[in-house]
């Protein structure tokens, strides 16, 4: 029995020897512990310097820019690493068992908040974290709703203490994009991983974008990297005709194999995850996860400041970004072609000169109409600092942009001389819109322009004392800052004008005398849309037309609902202005086409995609009008004293092709309107 | 202090790991690496089936049936096919990697909700019940889990102890240690491996149901990497009680993988840099197995000093 004792004695020792660091190492803690429940729950002073910790899975390239990104994002919010926060990093490196031991540690009590990155991350802290409420912010996460935290898919159904974003890869685009570039294109190959969540979410999303795009996708699983050679080999020896990577992290980590022998097969690869065009894809449609990462420091930096976690909503957002590599288009078996617009779009890309990061200011020999130009203007007393503020990168936010510019120069002021102009684009994101006024406003922004209703309402609620001059909005009033023309909100002015309904129903008569039935698709959740679709209820009462509306809620819906607004005897379908129906544009005209619908528009970009007739607002000329506002602002007038401005000015655009396989005629007269045809 | 408590029942429920690998490596001299399979075998059963909504310690009893399986499989590769041991090992792991993504029928299944034996045992406590030994707090919910799988861990300590003393238990450590000599008393060793395998399979998939319950979810590659865990457990475990004797290696192997977690503990709480845990860990192992040696050579010298004035 002794014996026993004393040969037990070594490791009971070390293990009590072990425990006491431990608790000793923790006795800074406990004191904070116990004064904890004495503050109430109040918010926490800001005074004090917060300990933050960023948990991340492993070592992967972007996760580390994701980590990057929150580091970034946490300074714009106002709370920078070193100053106002504690920065603590931990790093599970792929392991499940120290997984857990982090998060034991960090939900322990001595962390005022918890981010994490990645699925497993979020599963192991939010499991840990079930009783001691650390507020918890999670990111780099595909889908929050299928890792089982208690994460509901409404975005306020989240427990109170805990609240992240959602990034889903661009799946479905990306093979769309592959189509555009090949209309060719049949087979489609994928390696994956079936251990990795994220891999299996979107193969799951290819195969339902392959079923509606109607390719083939081959598919072959690995289990490791070292399987990814092979599984290339045997899609190759099945024929197909590209080579897609969704976030497969296995088969991106052998990238090199895939595309040599994609080379020797002479095919092109793309992929979900930005960066690999470096190395050889042909284009990587992704999230930016610098960008994702910086949405996630702003979340972290309003629950740092107070904000009650439980009324932040779950946000899923996936900034887009896009890299194109023209050199890999050589030497391919298929006729695969980069059009202008894709080079215009991407982020970046690689031609024979090496790589262009945000690309070529797209030539555009400006339809501008010369204005009342007074060049002789003296220069202001200094040099304004202005920040362009976009929502959605479109053609016509294009317009708008290059309308604005052209306004201020005919206003006579100069960039250069008189100001200095920054441009931002959100590409969709809200949570970076928040980002891109935070730092406008952080870096002094003397005056802010805005491109859209979602950029003019997130500047508003953020900047308090900055003027904000905005263009491209479809109604003011609706989106609240305004009530009438000269009664607005006093740092806010503008130009706006929506679509014109009312100018629209004499254009279907003429195209379609015996129509009776108008089908519409509207919004629900966009303020915008729902005020369009009110004004085309009005004018399409007034000219005497039945309307059939439908809403619609996400783009996955758009063909559904489509389908079944056909099944409803309507003669054409009017499509009220909305930021949905533009994104899933392509895919309504593709089922209006099936049923042999025309699709009536109000946006300038869906005449090249299919619509019949679109009669859009003239953004650049509406541009141009809050170009000329700001240069008023500029020199010293108030926003409050500048009235709202309505433009008016449309642009008919047709589209011959659509016409035709609609079985319609354009009258004469029409077409001499137009002032775009397409054929 | 609840990192500490954290750690421990880490250490415990993987201890069950160690016992595994201690019945295949150590009393049957089988280097089986089934492991990683049967233990993510063990979570992916019991996950799925509670949250098919069965009873937490029948989905846990049949997780540990799966992993026996799974062991059996091994052993008849090994000693009726007369596959290389390792190799048999390897053959099913890597079946297993198929099998857990079949029986999940996705690679990962959270249990948030379900009814598990950790929150049976978090029942016993009011949820913001907290305990505090001079003013290091720790929430009694803790103490309770730790107090559950401790119990739980012992009584299959106790368990195994009484089996090895049984003559089943014997013939089966005298297979591993000599099996000309077992053979020739009329003991079927392939069998006798066999199930030993078995045993020490059931064992680990019980580790992964455990691990399971008390992490909140399943993952696919949950296994990766435990049977190096298990190894390093046993070893530390034997150094540290330096003997051979069935109980104490038994006891040897729970203090080792507690240990190993709670120096893996400390290194977080040092708040070492990330990049550097897995070189850390290791250099831990290293002083683990080599601090025993140590001391020994530290006593023989002291004891070699002292003799002379005793006689």
């Amino acid at each position: 029995m002794w014996d026993t004792l004393k040969r037990l004695s070594l490791g009971l020792a070390l293990i009590v020897f072990a425990s006491a660091i431990l608790l000793l190492s923790d006795a800074p803690r406990r004191t904070s512990l116990t004064r904890e429940p004495d503050h109430g729950a109040g918010p926490v002073p800001l005074a004090k310097v917060m300990k933050v910790a960023l948990m991340q899975m492993a070592s992967q390239p972007i996760i580390e820019e994701g980590a990057d990104g929150v580091i970034a994002g946490l300074k714009e919010a106002g709370f920078a690493v070193g100053t106002a926060i504690q920065l603590k990093r931990f790093n599970a490196e792929g392991d499940l068992a120290t997984v857990n031991a982090m998060a034991q540690e960090l939900t322990g009590g001595g962390f005022d908040l918890v981010i994490t990155l990645t699925t497993s991350a979020l599963q192991a802290v939010a499991n840990a974290n079930q009783q001691r409420r650390v507020p918890h912010v999670f990111g780099l996460v595909t889908d929050p709703t299928q890792s089982g935290v208690g994460v509901g898919s409404e975005p306020l159904d989240h427990p109170a203490h805990m609240v992240g974003v959602g990034t889903l890869q661009p799946v479905a685009e990306s093979l769309r994009m592959a189509r555009q570039m090949n209309p060719k294109l049949t087979r489609v190959g994928v390696a994956w991983n079936p251990a990795e969540v994220n891999s299996e979410i979107c193969t799951k999303l290819a195969r339902e974008a392959c079923r509606e795009l109607k390719l083939d996708l081959l598919e072959a699983t690995v289990e490791n990297t070292a399987a990814v050679h092979e599984a290339v080999a045997s899609l190759i020896a099945r024929d197909v005709d590209l080579l897609w990577i969704g976030g497969d992290v296995s088969v991106l980590a052998a990238f090199e194999v895939v595309a040599k022998a994609a080379q020797n097969a002479r095919i092109p690869v793309c992929t979900c995850i930005p960066g690999n065009a470096k190395k050889g894809s042909l284009f990587d449609v992704g999230a930016n996860y610098f960008e994702v990462g910086r949405g996630i420091g702003h979340l972290a930096g309003r629950v740092l400041s107070g904000d009650e976690i439980a009324k932040l909503p779950v946000e899923r957002s996936t900034p887009p970004k896009l890299m194109v590599n023209t050199l890999a288009l050589k030497g391919l078996r298929d006729a695969w072609a980069v059009s202008a617009q894709v080079l215009a779009q991407a982020d970046s890309v690689i031609d024979e000169q090496g790589q262009h990061d945000k690309a070529l200011p797209a030539t555009k020999a400006s339809i501008a109409p010369v204005r009342t130009t007074n060049t002789d203007s003296a220069p202001l007393s200094k040099v304004w600092q202005l920040r362009l503020l976009a929502y959605i990168n479109s053609p016509d936010v294009e317009e708008a942009e290059q309308g604005l510019r052209d306004g201020l120069k005919n206003a006579g002021v100069m960039e250069g001389r008189d100001f200095e102009l920054k441009v931002a684009n959100a590409q969709g994101d809200m949570t970076s819109l928040h980002g891109m006024v935070e730092s406008a406003l952080a870096d002094h922004a003397d005056l802010l322009l805005t491109i859209s209703t979602q950029a003019l309402q997130s500047a508003v609620q953020r900047a308090r004392n900055t003027p904000i001059v905005f263009t491209m909005v479809a109604n003011p009033f609706a989106a609240g800052v305004a009530t009438t023309e000269t009664e607005h909100l006093a740092s806010v002015t503008g130009a706006y004008g929506s679509n014109d309904v009312d100018a629209m129903m004499p254009i279907i008569k003429q195209v379609l005398p015996n129509a009776r039935r108008v089908g519409a698709l509207y919004a629900p959740t966009e303020v915008n849309s729902v005020y369009s679709h009110e004004l085309l209820v009005k004018a399409a009462k007034g000219a005497s037309y039945e309307l059939v509306s439908l809403g619609i809620n996400s783009p996955s819906e758009a063909p559904d609902v489509t389908q079944s607004l056909c099944g409803q005897q309507i003669d054409l379908i009017c499509l009220p202005n909305s930021n949905l129906a533009g994104s899933s544009f392509p895919t309504i005209v593709q089922s209006a086409r099936k049923a042999k619908v025309p699709v009536f528009g109000f946006l300038g970009s869906m005449v090249s995609q299919g619509a019949v007739v679109v009669l859009t607002r003239d953004y650049h000329d509406m541009g141009a009008d809050s170009g000329q506002i700001a240069a008023r602002v500029m020199r010293g007038e108030k926003p409050a004293a500048i009235p709202l401005h309505q433009s008016r000015k449309n642009r008919l655009l047709i589209n011959m092709a659509a016409t035709k396989a609609a079985g319609l005629t354009i009258p004469g007269e029409l077409l001499k309107r137009a002032d775009r045809v397409v054929e | 202090m609840s990192l500490l408590v954290g750690s421990f029942t880490m250490g415990l429920i993987l201890s069950l790991l160690a016992l595994g690998v201690l019945v295949s490596f150590r009393i049957l001299a089988f280097r089986d690496l089934t492991v990683d399979g049967s233990i993510a075998l063990g979570g992916a059963v019991a996950a799925t089936l509670l949250v098919a909504g069965w009873n937490p310690w029948l989905a846990t009893a049949a997780a540990c049936l799966a992993g026996a399986l799974a062991g059996t499989v091994t052993g008849v590769l090994a000693t009726r096919f007369q596959i290389n041991g390792l190799l048999a090992g390897i053959l099913v792991m890597t079946a297993l990697y198929s099998v857990n993504l079949r029986v999940m029928g996705k690679s990962n299944l959270p249990l948030m909700k379900e009814q598990t034996i950790i929150t049976m045992a978090q029942r016993f406590a009011a949820s913001d019940a907290r305990w505090s030994f001079s003013r290091w707090e720790v929430p009694v919910q803790d103490v309770a889990i730790v107090a559950m799988i401790s119990l739980l861990i012992g009584l299959v300590a106790v368990t195994m102890y009484a089996f090895f003393r049984t003559n089943l238990g014997l013939a089966m450590r005298a297979s591993g240690d000599n099996e000309q000599m077992i053979r020739a008393l009329g003991v079927e060793v392939g069998w006798m491996t066999t199930f030993g395998l078995a045993l020490s399979n059931g064992l680990v998939a019980l580790a992964g149901a455990l691990l399971v319950q008390y992490q909140g979810f399943a993952d696919v590659q949950m296994g990766i990497g435990m049977v190096v865990w298990g190894f390093a457990s046993v070893i530390i475990g034997e150094s540290l009680v330096g003997s051979r004797q069935i109980g104490l290696l038994l006891v040897g192997a729970v203090m080792g993988s507690i240990l190993f977690r709670l120096l893996v503990a400390i290194a977080l709480r040092w708040g070492l840099n990330p990049n550097d845990l897995k070189l850390v860990t290791a250099l831990f192992v290293f002083a683990a197995l080599v601090l025993p040696g140590a001391i020994a050579i530290v006593r023989k010298h002291f004891a070699q000093r002292s003799s002379p004035l005793a006689s």
